[in-house]
């Protein structure tokens, strides 16, 4: 196995994809914008690194206010496993204490189109166990995020789309134009592990990036907020800094910061084995 | 604390301090690091009471606190040590008189490890943990560390495993592994003593215990037990082969005839025998179900036969002991299901030993089920836990719900209830069925 693409070759494709985009961008939405697909697939497709390692603090405030944090290191890589994309994931908490060195390894199987794998370490019992794939639309260990939410890329192949116009977005005081688009799951039953029926995205088309992201239930009521800021480049790559994750129904929020993000530190592709999480090495 | 905790403390922090010094050189595999120290403390307040007879089961103070030192990437030294003290013993007289103080304090050194990397290879030396088995509730492939049965229904599962001093080294080959384990100390199952609440008097094991002991010295590096296991992935299947050579935890009874002026004497004794185990386990995921399975034979495992069939095992094989030698299978099939913030296990257990020309002396067939439902609300902050043991054999059902709070980062409260329902009071379970309790725990961890 080897990463997917080389640095370069993704910078340059990247590069590419931003001229078109400008391209298509300059003319009036209604005159040759680009399509809701065309915009996604920019999204997914976008130089996230053949690595990267954040370091998270997640801040889960409830209701009244009450906080709760989460610190944990996050390893992404993509891989190519017999022509076919696997990106493979490893999450170890550092605190508090009751999760000190839990670990998540995941396989996301999505462009072989079957289920993600996933091992859960305890620490307690130095036990590796193998569990059930999640739904995409679960939760992410207890977070507002979702499983969906914190792997990498967006799977445009899996919605229709219907772009709805362009409107100005302001982060960190500067403005900037975002498309405004809807996307639906195109089956029911990817609605269903998707836990929302249809959503509304702005996206960033000059490093695209999805700035925010609302979910709507069956019912159509606002279920949950998607809220990217500080957007910076790090590494040559675009990166938002703060992720937000609302919850409309339990009024939940978790907030999290990206402490540190490093791009292409070239980690081993047996860095994504359970050798990680068994010898405890990340803390 | 007692006199051989102390010693086995004063042992722990000698081998540790050789070991520290001892390292080789490591790999730098691993992030950059920050403190080379870490240091966490767990303070947990145990409250059980007996609901059949209304008496307080325990009221149990522990602390464990967990050292760490890396000095570099790729070499770790960690030292847990737990201690406690049972206030029961403080306000039932009764109690402290019947029990001699047995469980009233204890003080553990759960790990104390020297971790290291060379090349592909992992090392780890020290008292430690090795976890073969995934199951929930029962055992199958864990092999290597025998349990401590003196207090089996607990509120942490994990606790009743005994570490041992053992060397394990795994080498990784991609996403396959080759695991050796080496233990020159040989653990037994540690059994209630009696007169505490949880002696196994099915088993008379306090009897059996006083009994002389025929088997290996607890340290013998000689002749140390030996665990191998090839892990792996076929496609999107976990499979391992696991084989292990080593004492048996727990004894089997055997007699010895003596001749005598009146006649034959039958001396009995309890026997450690070493017995040769082989297995394996698979993890395969079935759309959003997972199925998994374990499965051990242990070849030729002694076991007593029945009293009336005693005389015809002795004269068979006079130096034998009267003990048969069968093939003994266990294995447990689950399926696991989750979805948001919910999982569902359920387990099939099956414990048979090959038929013979002797009948056993107990009843070596059983089939367990297992249910475990969890399930977590609120991002978390609450969450539910029932694991519930069902054995078919004895119709005896084991309930253990579980409630828990996390009041913030530090600080979980947690309710509870240990229910048993037994048909038979005669039965290894049976026996226990008073033992029906009520629990409320506070756990602080910084």
């Amino acid at each position: 196995m080897h990463g997917l693409f080389g640095a370069r070759r993704r910078a340059l494709a990247a590069g590419w994809l931003a001229v078109v985009l400008s391209s298509l961008l300059a003319a009036p939405v209604a005159a040759g914008a680009p399509s809701g697909e065309a915009l996604m697939r920019a999204v997914d497709e976008r130089d996230e690194g053949e690595d990267v390692e954040w370091q998270i603090e997640m801040t889960l405030i409830d209701r009244q206010g009450q906080t709760r944090t989460r610190t944990a290191r996050l390893y992404r890589k993509k891989f190519v496993h017999a022509n076919q994309r696997q990106e493979r994931q490893v999450t170890v908490f550092l605190s508090p204490a009751n999760i000190r060195k839990t670990g998540l390894l995941s396989f996301d199987n999505r462009g072989q189109g079957s289920d993600d794998d996933i091992w859960l370490y305890l620490p307690a019992l130095k036990k590796l166990r193998r569990i059930p794939a999640s739904e995409r639309g679960d939760n992410f260990v207890g977070t507002d995020f979702t499983y969906e939410d914190v792997k990498g890329g967006f799977a445009w192949g899996d919605y229709t789309y219907t772009l709805k116009g362009e409107q100005n977005w302001t982060d960190g005081g500067q403005s900037h134009k975002v498309y405004a688009l809807e996307a639906r799951p195109r089956t029911p039953a990817l609605a269903r592990a998707l836990g929302f029926t249809r959503t509304e995205i702005l996206v960033r088309p000059d490093v695209a990036l999805r700035v925010q992201q609302k979910f709507y239930d069956a019912q159509d009521n606002l279920d949950r907020t998607l809220t990217a800021y500080d957007i910076r480049q790090v590494d040559g790559i675009w990166t938002f800094l703060r992720l937000e994750a609302e919850n409309h129904e339990t009024r939940h929020k978790t907030v999290m910061a990206l402490k540190s993000v490093r791009y292409n530190q070239k980690l081993a592709d047996d860095f994504f084995n359970e050798r990680t999480l068994l010898s405890e090495r990340v803390q | 604390v007692t006199p051989a905790a102390r010693c086995h403390l004063r042992r722990t922090a000698l081998a540790a301090a050789l070991l520290a010094s001892a390292g080789p050189a490591a790999q730098a595999q691993a992030p950059a690091q920050e403190s080379p120290f870490t240091h966490h403390v767990e303070l947990r307040q145990e409250n059980g009471f007996y609901t059949d007879d209304a008496r307080v089961q325990t009221l149990r103070s522990m602390l464990t606190a967990d050292l760490e030192y890396r000095p570099r990437p790729g070499l770790r030294l960690r030292v847990v040590g737990r201690g406690w003290y049972d206030w029961r013993y403080a306000v039932d007289d009764d109690f402290e008189r019947t029990t001699r103080g047995e469980g009233r304090e204890r003080v553990e050194v759960r790990d104390a490890t020297l971790r290291f990397s060379w090349g592909r290879t992992d090392f780890a030396l020290g008292r430690q943990l090795v976890t073969w088995g995934r199951a929930d509730g029962v055992r199958v492939l864990d092999l290597i560390n025998p349990l401590d049965l003196r207090e089996f229904i607990i509120e942490d599962h994990a606790d009743s495993k005994i570490p041992l001093w053992l060397i394990d080294a795994r080498r990784y080959f991609g996403d396959w592994s080759l695991q050796v384990v080496v233990a020159p100390e040989h653990g037994r199952t540690r059994f209630a003593p009696r007169g505490t609440d949880f002696y196994d008097a099915f088993h008379d094991t306090a009897r059996a215990e006083a009994l002389e002991r025929r088997g290996p010295r607890r340290f013998d590096p000689g002749a140390p037990d030996v665990g191998l296991q090839l892990g792996g992935r076929l496609g999107r299947v976990d499979v391992s082969l696991n084989a292990y050579r080593g004492y048996e935890p727990t004894f089997a009874v055997g007699f010895e005839v003596l001749p005598a002026p009146t006649g034959p004497l039958v001396r009995p004794y309890r026997l450690y025998e070493r017995v040769v185990t082989l297995g394996g386990g698979f993890a395969a995921p079935l759309g959003a179900w997972l199925l998994r399975g374990e499965s051990i034979v242990a070849l030729d495992r002694p076991f007593s036969v029945a009293s009336a069939a005693l005389p015809a095992a002795l004269a068979a094989q006079p130096a034998g002991g009267g003990l048969v030698e069968r093939d003994n299978l266990v294995a447990l099939l689950g399926v696991d299901r989750s979805w948001n913030a919910t999982l569902l296990s359920a387990q099939i257990y099956v414990d048979r030993a090959a038929g013979g020309a002797l009948p056993l002396e107990r009843r070596r067939n059983s089939i367990i089920g297992t249910l475990l439902l969890r399930h977590e609300w609120h991002n978390g902050t609450w969450r539910v836990d029932a694991l519930n043991l069902y054995d078919f054999e004895d119709r005896t059902l084991l309930a253990e719900p579980r409630l828990s709070y996390q009041i913030n980062d530090v600080v979980t409260a947690s309710v509870g209830a240990d229910v048993f329902w037994a048909r038979d009071r005669r039965s290894f379970t049976g026996q226990f069925r008073r033992a029906n309790r009520l629990l409320a725990s506070l756990r602080l961890q910084k």
